[in-house]
């Protein structure tokens, strides 16, 4: 075990990550950070994988406050109106400051260009073509590596757990390099984190695989407080190829927008029925909706999709403007102009998730919480391109007052919960445990177990019966976990991080069910098949969750509901809008 | 002789096919070693499929890397059937009866499948490979610039060049071809900085244009090319 101090540690090297560590250099030349990310930095996580591109409102005929009344409508109104007129009035600024480090986005006649996405009032969302979060990740890996003395970069390193001290304050963490399996406890003044969220939790997904809420757990186990975690955003079209890890991968907005068309088994396009104004552009979870009853109404493809027809497209602006949505599609050995393409929505992006203030604080001191991990932006149905700019506009924001914070803070904190050398015993033999098991199940079993469950029983469509069953069903899986096998030893071991994985898991799935419960209405993402209404006389709040820090088990979770505060726009002033915006029409049950 | 790991007899009509992966745990195995495995196959199923199956069924300490499964991020390069691939944008069906998977070339190994990628970082560093906008603060290349796909870092090319292993000093087809792209987007302040690293030893000149890096390169980028322009700039 090799122990380390620094100022600061940031956990996750995604978007939000990489920000964080450029605005904590930017605070002052003389903090010292560690920079822990489970995959490879910039490799790994979500950001890598954007596709469709930024919303920031750059347009002479935009403005912060359409893009904040656009997010506010789309959520449903249950965002934090603070975080969002922060994210709508940042956004443009920092599209600037990316490119001021060689993130250059695609132009027209000299201008930024933008593509219009569903459920925005503007064209909007600022992209490299297909690939914006490779332009992204990879150039803010770039600058970071000028600031080699302040930041030290631990990849492949997973962390584990957090240091609190005696008064609950977090003063650190214990990482595992997941290359060596060896142990690091690294001591500092204050911890970010920005682990992305666990959207992996379903069957059909679109997240990398090592997202596996961590960082939420983490947060968890320390006590820090949670947000409305029943939102869990479904990207309406994944693809459909059963057998593959391509199965439930993104086929961009983007297509839909310039034309794509869906249709059920029996060739109607269904969205003209479902939503006549906008059709294909509606939000996410009309769209979610809507496929999802084509299906399990019987107007479903075989493999349980429906048909995403590309044929009227131009197969020049497919190739130039999508390049990696053609290269995939031809993997498969699919023409666009000829063949059409299954998809169904594909679990993809969690809007709730650790409670934050502006800061980035958490409800723990010392802790800081951003990107997918931080809840609280995008309340019901977070609108594409909203997640990256999230993770931008937060991850400099957060990591400048992180590093404020550690600077204020004079020392150090020696007074530990328990002893570190405790605790990194502890740990040492939990991590021994799976291989002593002779036999049992393997971790990707119970990965795949509670994938199913989560899928079939608190997914897309959601009810109280099936949610309890499956909370049921998690609690085996809990009693399950201890007895896995694994073999080989320590390091590089894939299996033994698909253990961990599905420890953390399953905490973040307890709290999505136990807050889906209390939600007694559908919103945005969250469909209650017996609350099949949107109830906004009870329902205009906040569910907080959270357990006390000293609490072992979840059964004893706190809960709060909370009225959100219309601080900047409210429902009704949204009527005065109509002209821009026609009311979803509602869907046929 | 083919002694496989696992047993899978050949049921009717199903593709079977037989990969050989390449084993070795520095400091804990002697020797490399080949394990062999017999798995189904199906259609539309990549390598990176069936490594996943046969780490999840049959081989749980297997060991190899992967993340965004989608052709993006550049984590999966390894060496299938004596070329570097992506194993998730490669079909299992277009390889034949035997697959024969190797990592990736010129990285210190980990372990099995999985180098460590992050070492060609110590070279790249070197170039300066930040953004820094023009004194006047203008950018000329930009549209030039936008027309090229990004570098994925997968590595494949700096596994695939014969410079890169005969002299470590090279600094390789990733951070020169960076290295171009910087320069093109017009004059900027490391370039003195940089044309002294580039007609260094290990620049420029030691290339030895076989290229063989753009022949792998699964974003069309050919590295050869961007030294040539950097040599045609700074000839001796
Ligand atoms: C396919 C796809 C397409 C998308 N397209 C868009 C789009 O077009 N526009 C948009 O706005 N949003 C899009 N999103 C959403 C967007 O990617 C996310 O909102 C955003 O990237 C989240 O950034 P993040 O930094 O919080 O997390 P991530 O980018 O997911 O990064 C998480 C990081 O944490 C690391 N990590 C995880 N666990 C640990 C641990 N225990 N210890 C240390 N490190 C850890 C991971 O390795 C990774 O580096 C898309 C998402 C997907 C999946
Ligand atoms: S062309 Fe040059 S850089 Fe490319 S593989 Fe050959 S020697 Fe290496
Ligand atoms: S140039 Fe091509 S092959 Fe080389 S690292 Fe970049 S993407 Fe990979
Ligand atoms: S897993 Fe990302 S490129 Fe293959």
């Amino acid at each position: 075990m090799e122990t380390l101090k620094t100022n600061m540690v940031i956990l996750g090297g995604g978007a939000a990550g990489l920000c964080a560590a450029l605005g904590a250099v930017q605070v002052s030349s003389s903090i010292r950070l560690i920079l822990v990310s489970k995959g490879l930095i910039g490799k790994s996580g979500s950001s890598r994988m954007v596709q469709g591109g930024f919303n920031a409102a750059l347009k002479g005929d935009d403005s912060w406050k359409l893009h904040l009344e656009d997010t506010l409508i789309s959520g449903e109104f249950i965002n934090r109106q603070d975080l969002v007129s922060t994210l709508a009035k940042e956004a443009p600024r920092c599209i600037e400051q990316l490119e001021n480090w060689g993130c250059f986005f695609d132009r027209k006649e000299g201008n930024i260009h933008s593509k219009t996405f569903g459920g925005q009032t503007k064209s909007r969302t600022v992209h490299r073509k297909d690939f914006t979060g490779i332009e992204v990740t990879s150039k803010l890996f770039d600058q970071l590596l000028a600031f080699e003395e302040q930041v030290l970069f631990l990849q492949e390193c997973r962390a584990l757990q957090l240091l609190q001290n005696e008064s609950g304050a977090v003063a650190g963490v214990i990482v595992f390099d997941i290359r060596k399996g060896t142990l690091y406890l690294i001591q500092a003044k204050v911890v970010v984190l920005a682990t992305g969220g666990a959207a992996t939790l379903f069957s059909v997904k679109a997240p990398p695989m090592e997202k596996s809420g961590d960082g939420m757990a983490l947060a968890y186990r320390a006590g820090a407080q949670f947000v409305d975690m029943e939102m869990v955003q479904f990207h309406p079209t994944g693809l459909v190829v059963p057998g593959t890890l391509l199965n439930g991968s993104v086929v961009e907005e983007g297509l839909r927008g310039i034309g794509g068309k869906l249709l059920n088994s029996q060739g109607e396009r269904f969205m003209e029925r479902v939503s006549p104004n906008h059709k294909e552009c509606a939000n996410r979870d009309v769209l979610t909706r809507a496929i999802y009853r084509e299906v399990k109404e019987g107007r479903g493809t075989e493999n349980g999709g429906v048909w995403l027809d590309l044929r009227e497209l131009k197969e020049d602006v497919i190739k130039d403007e999508f390049p990696n949505m053609w290269k995939r599609i031809s993997l498969l050995g699919k023409d666009p102009k000829s063949d059409l393409l299954e998809v169904f929505p594909t679990a993809h992006y969690m809007m709730g998730g650790i409670r934050i203030n502006p800061y980035g604080q958490t409800s723990i001191s010392g802790l800081f919480s951003v990107g997918e991990d931080a809840g609280g932006v995008h309340g019901a149905n977070r609108l594409g391109g909203n997640g990256i700019a999230d993770s931008v506009v937060f991850g400099l924001r957060v990591g400048q007052n992180a590093a404020i914070a550690a600077i204020n803070e004079s020392e150090l904190q020696r007074n530990f919960q328990l002893s570190l050398e405790k605790q990194c015993n502890q740990l040492k033999k939990k991590l021994q445990s799976p291989f002593l098991n002779e036999k049992g199940v393997n971790p990707f079993y119970l990965r795949k177990k509670l994938e199913e469950t989560m899928s079939q029983l608190a997914g897309i469509c959601r009810n109280e019966q099936g949610m309890i069953s499956a909370l049921h069903f998690i609690e085996k899986l809990k009693e399950w976990h201890p007895r896995t096998y694994i073999n080989g030893n320590l390091s590089y071991n894939l299996a033994l991080q698909e253990w961990l994985n599905v420890e953390n898991l399953l905490i973040v799935a307890s709290l999505i069910i136990h807050s889906a419960l209390l939600r007694r209405e559908s919103r945005g993402a969250h469909w209650r098949e017996d609350y099949p209404e949107k109830n906004d006389r009870d329902w205009l709040s906040n569910i907080v969750i959270f357990k006390e820090r000293d609490q072992e088990e979840d059964h004893q979770l706190k809960t709060k509901i909370e009225p959100v505060s219309f601080t900047m726009m409210s429902p009704e002033t949204v009527n005065s809008r109509k002209s821009i915006l026609p009311p979803e029409t509602k869907l046929r049950s | 002789m083919k002694a496989y790991n696992n047993d899978l007899i050949a049921g009717g009509g199903i593709n079977l096919v037989d990969v050989k992966i390449r084993r070795f745990h520095p400091g804990k195995d002697q020797h490399p070693y080949y394990s062999w495995f017999r798995v189904e196959s199906a259609a539309n199923q990549t390598v990176l499929d069936i490594l996943t199956v046969i780490l999840q069924e049959h081989e749980l300490s297997l060991s190899f890397r992967f993340s965004c499964r989608t052709g993006l991020c550049g984590s999966c390069g390894m060496i299938i059937n004596d070329e570097e691939k992506l194993a998730c944008q490669t079909l299992a069906n277009t390889l034949g009866q035997e697959i024969t998977l190797e990592p990736l070339k010129n990285y210190p190994l980990i372990k099995d499948l999985t180098v460590d990628l992050t070492t060609s970082y110590s070279k790249y560093k070197k170039i300066a490979p930040a953004f820094a906008k023009n004194h006047d603060g203008s950018i000329s290349g930009i549209s030039r610039y936008l027309k090229h796909f990004p570098c994925l870092h997968c590595g494949l090319c700096y596994s695939k060049c014969k410079v890169v292993a005969i002299q470590p000093s090279f600094l390789g087809p990733i951070s020169l071809h960076q290295m171009y792209v910087l320069e093109d987007l017009g004059k900027n302040p490391f370039s003195n900085y940089r044309k002294q690293m580039a007609t260094h030893e290990g620049g420029i000149f030691d290339c030895m244009s076989f290229g063989c890096c753009g022949a792998v390169c699964p974003q069309s980028i050919n590295p050869m090319e961007s030294i040539h322009h950097l040599q045609h700039k700074w000839k001796k």
